[in-house]
């Protein structure tokens, strides 16, 4: 499957829920390229190939994502499919000064992160396929939308 | 051309949790009608059916949500639609279960964001179960 929870985003949550860790204030979303793919083995934010910085994407490590419900826009208690869901609001990167990214590979995935002061640090939490490496023109946009994480026993 | 109208297959569930407001949906009744509404799109050749027009962030342009589940539902096998409308134990070809999930998945799609642009505010959706609508 080339989207969903990474282990360490599983782990994370079942230890908030249970251990009572405390949750993160926010999230991170970031872009990386095809080279390393995030897996639902993969760690950090390290563990990737970030896009180039620059023309838009303003800084390593993404962009913010709060833990509320405006950001987490739906939520799904699916019965009918055992399971549940959640939406991410529709989350904007706009080329500017050029393309973007900057340089290098397009954007192939989305990885949703902890955070940590230091970006490449962040856990990777979960993780979306774009269905191709994406560049985006100047002025032109790149919307993730509805980008959707599932919890299901199978 | 059928109105859709996502709030008339929806009746609100009350719940302690004030961040949301919670619907409650019947399986045997959304699928029928997202699935025909979908393929009726698709037949009229609607580019952007109107019921997937918007967005709550006004950096978003309002199309942008329709483009992306008219690009999914093209991408559902033809024969997914009429799959998608039997009943799970009945479709057994690893291929047609596909289809009828990819089917049954972006009517799920197309109906949330339905609903999401109706209600414009953070939304919490129970579908109730129904064996014969399972993936």
């Amino acid at each position: 499957m080339a989207s969903g929870w990474t282990n360490r985003g599983k782990c994370n949550a079942l230890a908030e829920r249970f251990r009572g860790v405390a949750p993160p204030a926010n999230f991170f979303l970031a872009l990386v390229t095809a080279v390393n793919p995030p897996t639902a083995d993969t760690n950090l934010l390290s563990d990737c190939t970030e896009i180039a910085i620059g023309n838009g994407y303003a800084a390593a490590g993404g962009v913010s994502v709060a833990r509320n419900s405006t950001d987490f826009d739906v939520i799904t208690e699916d019965d009918l499919n055992d399971r549940a869901l959640v939406q991410l609001k529709d989350i904007i990167f706009t080329a500017s000064s050029g393309n973007l990214p900057a340089s290098g590979d397009g954007a192939s995935y989305a990885v949703l992160l902890g955070p940590n002061a230091t970006p490449a640090n962040r856990e990777v939490e979960a993780y979306w396929d774009l269905g191709g490496a994406r560049v985006v023109s100047d002025t032109q946009t790149l919307t993730l939308q509805d980008c959707e994480l599932r919890l299901s026993d199978a | 051309m059928t109105a859709f109208n996502v709030l008339d297959f929806c009746t609100v569930e009350k719940r302690e949790d004030p961040a949301y407001v919670w619907y409650a949906v019947i399986p045997s009744t959304i699928y029928p009608a997202t699935l025909a509404r979908i393929q009726e799109v698709l037949s009229a050749g609607i580019a952007l059916p109107d019921e997937l027009i918007g967005s709550a962030n006004l950096e978003v342009a309002p199309a942008d949500g329709a483009k992306q589940l008219m690009r999914m539902a093209k991408a559902v096998p033809a024969i997914g639609w009429s799959l998608a409308l039997r009943p799970r134990n009945e479709v057994t070809d690893k291929s047609q279960i596909e289809a009828r999930a990819a089917a049954l998945e972006c009517a799920r799609r197309w109906f949330t964001k339905a609903l999401k642009l109706k209600v414009a505010r953070p939304l919490g959706l129970r579908i109730v179960k129904d064996d014969a609508y399972r993936l």
